[in-house]
């Protein structure tokens, strides 16, 4: 019972991590110039 | 659905952004203008890979995972600073040459 939770819970927050490291690299790749591009590696 | 079955969806879907993301990211440090573009990218590509291993490491089960990424993330910090130290003394030299 407890694992099935643990399983609903983890695979959203799974998901959410990896779609911030997707946002991260493409701010790092549009993004104009270096200051802008380290803000939107922080998301990572 | 049954619970095990989204969660090994979810983990296959989070290996397939987290490869695009990698994949983003290379672009960058291939294209990248100047050195320190690529210092960030290359800064990015650690926290992907750090990422890559905690998402195997819940597909596997196995716990030394944990410690893999947890030394990566260490390696990855201290690349990050010896490259910043290294654009610092190139400039500082570039400087003295002027």
């Amino acid at each position: 019972m407890i694992n099935a939770l643990q399983n609903y819970v983890a695979a959203p927050l799974v998901l959410i991590g990896s779609l911030f490291a997707l946002t991260a690299s493409i701010g790092l790749l549009r993004l104009p110039d270096l200051y802008t591009r380290m803000h939107a590696a922080s998301k990572a | 659905m049954a619970a095990p079955l989204l969660l090994g969806w979810a983990l296959n879907a989070a290996l397939v952004i987290l490869s695009v993301a990698l994949l983003l990211t290379v672009v960058r440090v291939i294209v990248g203008p100047t050195l320190p573009d690529r210092v960030v990218a290359l800064d990015m590509l650690v926290a992907i890979a750090i990422g890559f291993i905690a998402v195997l490491g819940i597909r596997t089960g196995q716990t030394l995972y944990a410690d893999i990424a947890i030394a990566l993330g260490l390696v990855g910090f201290l690349a990050t600073v010896a490259f910043a130290r290294f654009v610092l003394q190139r400039r500082s030299i570039e400087e003295d040459s002027e």
